[in-house]
């Protein structure tokens, strides 16, 4: 009965209601996929990018030709997960010509593409932020070397002006000595007037009391001896004063000697003061270019890192994975689940402050770079006026990954910029171009760079304010306007995580000469200046002090003289010793006592 | 839970007493029997799985295929990708297989797995001998035994209401 209805039609051995249905199914899934893929792949795309970027991903359209192969991204945004109303790129348009056959291999093989209107930080009119992310810049490696060197080159420039500006009048001896001295003589002066006075009237107190003596010698007998005493301690007291004056020229010997210490040492502080250090060429140099030359390279150093880290590393294991049952046999070499093997981009990019048109190619991206003959390789050519091309490819075929890239800009635009701190004294630098060329190769952890610069109509000049030392600015200026070019040479060592950078230039070297030139030029100036004032103003005071001594010597003298005959012919009355007796009372002379 | 414990029995019994012929049945063990066989998760396990249920074969003689040779299939992978081996790496066929491969042939169907290949080769070699057995076992078996088994109330609950309607021999 069975065999019956077998044999005559061959339709009959189909189970036409299981069949019908599934073909009902399969052919709404067919027309599912046909316009449901588009929304589906959207989808996809959106979710998995903001899974990837941590910030909002925005796809204007999706369009797919599963028998074409053909898929197009129209408006596409990335925001910037660092800064939410900025871009982290955005394409116009993306279009992919996919191999159909790799996806039956579970491939995904693009071989041609072109992202058109691709600029990368752009501005964003909503902000991007999809969850809280933390800022985690690090300082670049570079920063702590900068600050030290803009801090050592500020400090100098502020130590130069300050020590320039200064007349170090509280810190002289010179003055504080012809002082103290002009004091010490205005002291001695009143101090040997008082004494002078006080003989005077001394004598004339001895001259009364010997005049009673002789008016009544009986009486006045007995108080001889004691005044005999008094004048011989009056006559000591002159012999005193008169040893003093005599001694004037000694001290004023003394005092001129002390002056001219204190000058000396005048003169050795100022030079000491106005001493200056070279200013050292290679700090300065960091100072002027390192920052730009730092964000650079860091820029770059990040991009490489950032671009390791996102590729595949392990893709032996990748390779060796098997099926639980069996073994999966290739037929031909092997292909990698992913292969981008030509990307054509028109990418817009800021540089040096520019917005700028790059066309170029992203060739052979893929998940298992062993599998494939040429490594990844990223070309960029400025289409504008400014002439830059870009060259970075990333070899993971090997155990050791290695990624080169290499710049060359025959007119980089740089802007202008400020360098110091503009309160005191700080250096404008003009917007200028310069040719750049960087090398770098980064094989394993191990990192090598070469970066030249040179930059044709350098010109910098000081900015002053109204608190600089004018004469100072003035040196700079003019040591500044020697400086037509500078030219640098960067060395790169070291690993991604922790590089080295030596930045060699002439610049550095010619403005220190320059500067410090200037600088050495206008201490000199200054301390010859304060030399002579010193030197014035101590030979001012030794003419004083001459003067004072001769007016006090003269003054004194003439005071003592008046009662050096009355004091000698009083002394004479008791030249033995003995006393003198009534008789010779009586013969003095009435002129004597009556001075 | 008691359905599940139950339905090999079930089909068992379905698979004899039903309405189809012992070549339904047979066919329907030999497709169940390959598609036992080969690892699952390829377009050749779901094509096998798709002419049991579109042709018009017996289904439950096909599962009981899938469930015995499933199990003895597991003891005979080594012994399979062997086989496979032999046949993949054979090199008057290499030029077929590449192009098999680069046309995403073999890798959709499973083609270039050895154990894939061995068991679909060894199946192929086993279709006769079982078609054979199976059909002569129906013969032999199936209308004595369902006339036997038809006997018996817990049978006619164990074919079941689809196998009952399918009769009209419901109750």
């Amino acid at each position: 009965m069975g065999d019956r209805r077998l044999k005559p039609n061959f339709l009959k051995i189909l189970r036409w209601k299981y069949v019908v249905p599934r073909l009902l199914i399969a052919a709404t899934l067919v027309a599912t996929v046909r316009f449901g893929l588009d929304p589906l792949l959207h989808y996809v795309i959106v979710t998995a990018s903001q899974s990837a970027t941590g910030a909002k991903v925005e796809l204007a359209a999706v369009e797919t030709s599963l028998l074409e192969g053909r898929v197009e991204l129209r408006g596409l945004q990335v925001a910037n997960p660092q800064s939410l109303l900025r871009n982290l790129f955005e394409a116009e348009r993306t279009q992919l010509s996919i191999d159909t056959n790799a996806l039956f291999h579970k491939r995904l093989v693009i071989e041609n593409g072109e992202i058109t209107g691709l600029a990368i930080d752009t501005a964003r009119t909503e902000s991007g932020e999809l969850e809280i992310v933390v800022d985690s810049a690090e300082p670049s490696a570079l920063d702590p070397l900068l600050a030290k060197a803009s801090d050592w080159a500020g400090d100098w420039f502020e130590q130069a002006g300050d020590r320039l500006d200064s007349d170090f009048a509280d810190e002289l001896q010179t003055p504080q000595v012809a002082k103290a001295l002009e004091e010490r003589w205005k002291q001695q002066a009143s101090n040997l007037r008082t004494r002078a006075e006080e003989l005077k009237s001394r004598g004339k107190q001895l001259e009364a009391e010997f005049r009673e003596v002789k008016s009544n010698p009986l009486r006045g007998i007995e108080r001889l001896p004691a005044l005999q005493a008094q004048l011989k301690t009056v006559q000591q007291e002159l012999a005193s004063l008169q040893t003093e004056i005599k001694n004037f020229p000694n001290q004023v010997k003394k005092d001129r000697h002390s002056l001219n210490v204190a000058r000396q040492a005048d003169e050795a502080f100022i030079k000491q003061q106005l001493k200056f250090g070279r200013l050292d060429g290679d700090n300065l140099t960091q100072v002027l270019l390192g920052q730009s030359v730092a964000a650079g390279t860091q820029g770059a150093l990040d991009w490489i890192g950032w671009a390791r880290h996102k590729m595949p590393t392990n893709s032996t294991k990748q390779i060796a994975k098997q099926r639980s049952r069996g073994t999966v046999v290739s037929f031909g070499t092997s292909q990698p689940q992913l292969h981008i093997q030509q990307l054509g981009l028109e990418l817009t990019a800021p540089v040096a402050g520019q917005s700028m048109q790059f066309t170029g190619s992203l060739t052979n991206i893929s998940d298992q770079p062993r599998l494939i003959s040429e490594p990844a390789r990223l070309q960029l050519i400025a289409s504008g006026d400014i002439p830059v091309t870009l060259e970075v490819l990333s070899d993971r075929r090997s155990d050791t990954p290695r990624e080169e890239l290499f710049l060359v800009c025959s007119a980089l635009p740089l802007a202008g910029q400020t360098l110091g701190n503009q309160n005191k004294l700080a250096m404008q630098l003009a917007p200028g171009t310069a040719n750049l060329r960087v090398e770098l190769t980064l094989t394993g952890d191990e990192l090598n760079g070469h970066i030249t610069f040179q930059q044709p109509n350098f010109h910098i000049t000081p900015l002053a304010n109204a608190n600089s030392n004018q004469n100072l600015v003035a040196a700079l200026t003019q040591a500044l306007d020697n400086i037509h070019d500078v030219s640098a040479e960067i060395q790169l060592t070291g690993t991604l995580k922790r590089p080295e950078i030596k930045l060699q230039s002439p610049l550095g070297k010619q403005l220190a000469d320059g500067i410090s030139t200037a600088v050495v030029n206008l201490a000199s100036q200054k301390s010859e200046a304060l030399l002579a004032k010193v030197s014035g103003q101590m030979n001012e005071q030794l003419a004083k002090l001459e003067s004072t001594k001769a007016n006090l010597e003269q003054e004194l003298l003439a005071k003592l003289g008046e009662n050096q005959q009355l004091f000698e012919s009083l002394a004479s009355l008791g030249g033995s010793g003995n006393g003198i007796s009534v008789p010779q009372l009586g013969s003095l002379g009435s002129g004597v006592l009556r001075k | 839970m008691f359905a599940f414990v139950l339905r090999p029995v079930r089909q068992f019994a379905q698979a004899l007493v039903a309405n189809d012929s012992p070549r339904q049945v047979a066919w329907g063990f030999v497709i169940g029997m390959m598609i036992g066989l080969v690892p699952k998760g390829n377009l050749t396990a779901i094509l096998l799985g798709m002419m049991l249920l579109g042709l018009r074969v017996n289904k439950p003689a096909g599962l009981m295929g899938i469930g015995v040779f499933t199990y003895l299939g597991l003891f005979v992978d080594a012994f399979a990708h062997r086989v496979g081996s032999a046949f993949l790496a054979w090199e008057p066929l290499q030029a077929t297989h590449t192009q098999l491969f680069e046309s995403a042939v073999s890798p959709i169907f499973g083609l270039n797995n050895t154990v894939v290949v061995g068991q679909l080769l060894i199946g192929l070699y086993l279709v006769y001998p079982i078609y054979w057995l199976s059909h002569r076992f129906a013969v032999k078996v199936q209308a004595p035994l369902s006339a036997w088994l038809l006997r018996y109330k817990a049978v006619r609950w164990l074919r079941g209401a689809e196998l009952g309607s399918q009769w009209g021999i419901e109750g």
